[in-house]
């Protein structure tokens, strides 16, 4: 056992494999056909979690600041593209929205985390800035989807009152607004409503990871709360930089609405 | 002569057709010129394009070909805001804004702020005999009749030159039906509006001093 954590041995993640055998026997005994997936699912965690440690235990230990900027790099690409994979309708620009969009909100929010929060040596030590950084981008893709996505669906459901708005001579933007603020607000609520519950409901993971790595649960606190306000900058800069840029989507430059664009949000 | 408040010159509309359907013909080269004071009639079957034109002209959709002038100055020339403040749409379905009736008066002055406030919302009312106790009521809450009363004030509160009028009457039974007729009849007599009516029935268009018939994207005859 090593000092301040009960180390896992390869005999008990094995043990642990046993839940996912119940969960493939309730699978088989109520024909829910989810066996194949589970199998599938349960493999691919133990080998991206693994070469995840193995990729992370070399980086830490090089404290190489261009291997680290690399590191992020690959995650806002994966971000942004993932963004795109999951976007309903997808559409073409999203990815180069979302990878722009990532890079500004990494730098706004990690940078300052690890030099002045932090206060790491040095400031870009990988051991806190990559999974920070990483929770970051994931969070803010998650905003950044809700927000598109309402933003197209409100407009399509209020085209009628958004064109006759048009039609008074209010631009666009004036004219889209209100839906512009929905679409912000549908995006930032999770990370709202994260705020209000954390540790009334539910324990967040880096908490609870750092207590099971032995750290004090008071330390674990401070973590989670920075990591909490961390998040929620994040939802914001993200929601509110992507309705913003994708509002050019849904407009022509003469401030005509571009139907083939809200065909897309048809049910 | 009297000078065009709007010239139209051979305006085309064409739209992509969806997934493997080619590109559609909504408008084919039309050309028409509205008079200060005019009441113009459109009518035809449904689907033949007249709110499209409407829409067009509104510059709410953007036509493949064609040029409009609006007062002797080519719309290109013009802001795309500043045109659609002299060059007002109403729809076919009256849309009411979120709030009460007076704020949908409201939203116009917000847009405008050049446009003098009238020192009595209710003065906007009383012009489409809409009552002055309306004004706190939410807009989504009146009939479709004193909707399209509400939508006819907006837009005078913009003092466009130009109405461009989807089927005012439509939606209306008989009686509301005459009275908006009779208000834009009188509203255009004053010789400050001119006015574009689509309508696919002929009663509608008692009050247009000209009427244009539309066929399948094209003007088949005047009258």
């Amino acid at each position: 056992m090593s000092e301040g954590f009960i180390s896992v041995g390869w005999v008990q993640v094995g043990y642990a494999a046993a839940f996912l055998l119940v969960t493939i026997f309730v699978s088989a005994l109520l024909k829910l056909n989810l066996e194949g997936s589970i199998i599938m699912g349960g493999v691919r965690t133990c080998a991206q979690l693994l070469l995840l440690g193995l990729v992370l235990d070399y980086i830490f230990q090089a404290q190489n600041p261009w291997l680290t900027a690399f590191i992020f790099l690959g995650m806002i690409v994966a971000g942004a593209a993932n963004a795109y994979l999951l976007d309903e309708p997808r559409q073409a620009g999203t990815f180069w929205r979302f990878c722009g969009l990532l890079a500004v909100v990494f730098t706004v929010v990690t940078l300052p985390i690890g030099r002045w929060i932090l206060a790491a040596r040095p400031w870009y030590q990988p051991q806190y800035i990559i999974p920070f950084g990483g929770m970051l981008i994931g969070n803010a893709v998650t905003a950044g989807l809700l927000a598109h996505r309402s933003l197209g669906k409100l407009l399509h459901d209020n085209a009628a009152v958004v064109e006759i708005k048009l039609a008074l001579g209010a631009s666009s933007f004036r004219a889209a607004y209100p839906q512009m603020v929905e679409a912000v607000k549908a995006g930032m609520l999770p990370s709202i409503t994260a705020l209000m519950m954390v540790g009334l409901v539910h324990i967040p993971g880096i908490f609870g990871g750092q207590v099971l790595a032995g750290l004090p649960a008071i330390e674990a606190a401070k973590y989670q709360i920075v990591v909490m306000y961390m998040l929620t900058a994040g939802s914001a800069l993200t929601t509110v930089g992507l309705v913003f840029s994708a509002l050019r989507g849904f407009f022509t430059r003469r401030h005509q609405l571009r139907w083939e664009s809200l065909a897309r949000y048809e049910r | 002569m009297t000078a065009p408040v709007l010239k139209v010159d051979r305006l085309r509309v064409v739209v992509a057709g969806r997934r493997s359907h080619g590109a559609v013909m909504l408008l084919d080269g039309v050309s028409f010129s509205l008079l200060p004071g005019e009441v113009l009639g459109l009518s035809g079957p449904s689907g033949c394009g007249k709110s499209t034109l409407l829409r067009a002209l509104a510059r709410l959709l953007e036509p493949a070909e064609g040029n409009v002038w609006l007062n002797g100055r080519h719309w290109d020339e013009l802001d795309v805001l500043e045109y659609r403040k002299q060059v007002c749409y109403l729809p076919q379905v009256p849309v009411a804004l979120a709030g009460t009736v007076e704020d949908n008066l409201r939203y116009v002055f917000g847009l405008h702020r050049e446009l003098k406030v009238p020192g009595v919302p209710g003065e906007l009312l009383d012009r489409v005999h809409l009552p002055r106790r309306l004004l706190g009521q939410a807009a989504t809450t009146l009939s479709v009749g004193e909707k399209q009363r509400l939508a006819l004030a907006r837009a005078l509160a913009l003092q466009p030159g130009v109405l461009l009028l989807d089927e005012p009457a439509s939606a209306l039974d008989s009686p509301n039906a005459q009275h908006i007729l009779d208000l834009l009849a009188e509203v255009c007599s004053g010789g400050k509006f001119s006015a574009l009516i689509t309508s696919h029935a002929v009663e509608h268009l008692r009050i247009a001093h000209r009427r244009l018939f539309l066929e399948e994207g094209s003007v088949v005859s005047r009258e």
